[in-house]
């Protein structure tokens, strides 16, 4: 619930204040004897908002800095992001949606520049079928941030990317058949990208994407249904012959969501069969099955607690496998995420805590943020993460890693 | 969730509306009646609101806003289905601020305390539309601000009579209409949840309407006065077509702003369907629908 809040109570705001704007007839103004009598009126002519702004063309201006800090390095990031985003009606064409962002940054005195557009879609619909065509972000499965069914397509975050755009998708076409109250969903991706920042591929991935999703109300919730061909997020390091490789699976997968005395429970389940993985000699595939169970519960209007545990476990395992800088993929994985968020004074204070790791405690991870939303065209943001890992984890160089950032944001 | 759309605008524009000519007896009476009007006022209605928040601030003998207001309009449609028409199914969308626009709530409540309610909302940054998590227990739910405003889902909140105790104060002529004045105390257990330990409202007497209200914190002191204002009747209905919350103590003002409504309108029930949350263009055709039948 507080993810709605937050969208739909974030302060938007309009350019150009003076501290006295002075309001004439047609604005806000109230008689002051007549409030404190008691028996007068008090008039709000609301005409000065009748007119439509000539423009929906909408600009974020956004200013951040953060400081990062591992035992070896100190970073200091100071950017500033720029971005539009439009609606337009095209007729029998559709409504195009888009967003682009103008990014500058500068990173222990480097700087760049880049230009990025996050999205650009054309939809229409008809009759029981709607599409959509272009650059978007595709979302299945029931738990956010854990990666079992989840967004289809995201552009990995290690891809080098300037941008933190949270729309960045892929260019895709989707579409769905709704009948009554189910839907059948199916996505294409031509040409999906795979990060692959250890070793380049050596050559362009060529395989397409593509899935398909049947869902329907069942009981007190919602089942969903999966299949689809998929490429993994990044590429595949293959320790034997010093490359990288992205090659398809297959996932077939099931998600469904509960609601019963206020909680929310989500439940996700995924096989994925046909996975690349490394020992010293080279790649070979393998089967695995992805399992999340979470709930979401609302104390109160202001207070929200969600929670998740998931695992990965390999099927048929003989041998040991290996992520590079020798670190063991072991035969099961798991791990948990519990987050908390509150709200203050009118909502115009949000804060969210996160803390998450691996169930074995190799690695865990704290992190903080608050949000201040009381100055109408203003929004600021403080957070801050802490992380912890063995010798023995993936991230054992991030152990003791720590980090703060600082934003303000400005919508137009 | 569904009960933070319940008490979004159109919740408490119902609040103020009139009553027929019912010849209230007592104070509790008269919320009695408020009440149940309410209810049966919420099917097949379709309104546009604006809800402008400022600082503002006093010059010569008139209340200012000191800066631009922040505006956010909104769309909201909803129907009573399900047995005796006691569950709710409702949509809202954001029209503006424009960084904002086509962002929607879909809601279903429902009477059975045994069925959770429904809410979902897309999320363009997960891609997907997402089921939220809704506090059912109304009566441990902390009042929230509605779209950033002063308004808070407390200060629209119907029902819940028997939390109150209520006295008639005083009978007055207020804006030219016949008013009874009315306190409204909140019992223990409701004062615990509450950040008011009274309220006094002006009342149409005739009509039913709410015209003003002060608000206290528990220290007492006056912290909110809200103001009724540019009463019409609609489909038989007497309401205000605006509403001003004034928050005296840090200075800041809502006004709620009615820019049509109608009852009894004909919305298609798949305009409350999940479709409408990612189906623009179907949303955009039931949406002009509805604005051609509004007022």
């Amino acid at each position: 619930m507080r993810v709605s809040l937050l969208l739909l109570l974030s302060g938007i705001a309009n350019p150009v204040f003076a501290q006295d704007f002075e309001f004439d007839e047609t604005e806000l103004v109230f008689e002051l004897e007549e409030i404190e009598e008691n028996d007068g009126g008090v008039e709000f002519d609301d005409a000065i908002f009748e007119t439509e702004d000539p423009t929906s063309l909408a600009l974020t201006a956004r200013y951040q800095f953060s400081r990062s800090n591992t035992s070896l390095t100190t970073t200091d990031i100071s950017r500033f992001d720029l971005d539009l985003e439009d609606v337009a009606d095209w007729g029998a064409l559709g409504n195009i949606e888009w967003k682009a962002q103008l990014s500058t940054q500068d990173k222990n005195g480097t700087n760049t520049l880049e230009a990025t557009l996050s999205k650009f879609t054309l939809q229409n619909s008809y009759e029981d079928v709607s599409w959509k065509l272009g650059k978007m972000r595709i979302g299945w499965g029931e738990l956010e941030g854990i990666s079992i069914l989840d967004i289809v397509n995201p552009v990995a975050a290690s891809s080098g990317s300037l941008s933190g755009d949270a729309d960045a998708g892929q260019w895709a076409l989707s579409a769905d058949y709704f009948i009554g109250d189910n839907t059948l969903s199916g996505f294409s991706i031509v040409r999906p990208a795979v990060s692959s920042e250890i070793i380049a591929q050596a050559s362009d991935n060529t395989q397409p994407e593509f899935g398909l999703k049947y869902q329907r109300p069942s009981g007190k919730g919602q089942l969903s249904l999966y299949a689809a061909q998929l490429l993994p997020q990044s590429a595949v390091v293959n320790l034997g012959a010093g490359t990288s490789s992205a090659q398809p699976y297959n996932l077939v997968g099931v998600s469904y969501n509960y609601a019963r005395s206020g909680v929310l429970w989500e439940f996700d389940l995924g096989y994925k069969s046909g996975q690349e993985r490394s020992d010293l000699t080279g790649l070979s595939t393998h089967d695995r099955f992805d399992l999340g169970v979470g709930f979401e519960y609302a104390l109160n209007s202001t207070t929200q607690i969600n929670m998740a545990a998931y695992g990965q476990f390999w099927l048929n395992q003989k041998d040991k496998y290996y992520f590079p800088g020798g670190f063991e993929d072991k035969e099961i994985n798991s791990g948990y995420q519990l987050y908390f968020s509150k709200s203050f004074s009118n909502d115009r204070w949000n804060t969210i805590a996160v803390f998450s790791g691996a169930l074995d405690a190799s690695v865990s991870n704290q992190a903080i943020s608050i949000e201040y939303s009381g100055l109408d065209e203003l929004k600021l943001l403080a957070s801050a993460y802490w992380i912890q890992a063995n010798s023995e984890s993936l991230f054992s160089a991030y152990d003791g890693a720590n980090g703060v950032s600082f934003s303000v944001q400005r919508s137009f | 969730m569904m009960s933070f759309l319940q008490n979004t605008a159109l919740g408490l524009f119902i609040a103020l509306m009139s009553m027929a000519a019912v010849q209230a007896q007592s104070a509790k009476d008269i919320m009695i009646m408020v009440d149940e009007r309410t209810r049966q006022q919420n099917d097949s209605s379709f309104t546009i609101l604006r809800i402008s928040t400022c600082k503002y601030g006093l010059k010569g003998s008139k209340v200012k806003c000191t800066k631009k207001p922040v505006v956010k309009k909104l769309e909201s449609a909803s129907i009573t289905v399900g047995q005796n028409g006691k569950d709710i199914q409702s949509i809202l969308f954001v029209r503006e601020p424009k960084s904002e626009r086509g962002v929607g709530m879909l809601s279903h409540t429902y009477d059975d305390p045994n069925k959770d309610n429904e809410t979902w909302l897309y999320l363009s940054a997960l891609g997907k539309v997402k089921r939220m998590v809704a506090s059912n227990s109304d009566d441990d739910s902390e009042p929230v601000s509605l779209f950033g405003s002063e308004f808070t889902t407390e200060d629209q909140e119907t029902g819940k009579i028997d939390e109150y105790e209520y006295t008639l104060l005083d009978t007055v002529t207020y804006k030219g209409r016949k008013a009874v004045v009315i306190e409204q105390v909140p019992n223990a257990s409701r004062a615990r949840k509450s950040r008011y330990s009274k309220s006094v409202m002006w009342i149409d007497q005739e009509r039913f309407l709410m015209l003003k209200a002060a608000l206290y914190d528990r220290k007492g002191r006056e912290t909110r006065r809200i103001f009724a204002n540019k009463i019409e009747k609609i489909n038989g209905i007497y309401l205000a077509r605006s509403v001003t919350l004034m928050n005296l103590v840090e200075s800041r003002l809502s006004n709620m702003a009615l820019l049509s409504i109608d009852f009894g309108v004909d919305i298609n029930p798949a305009l409350l369907t999940k479709r409408a949350l990612t189906d623009t263009t179907f949303r955009e055709k039931h949406l002009k629908s509805l604005r051609a039948q509004a007022n």
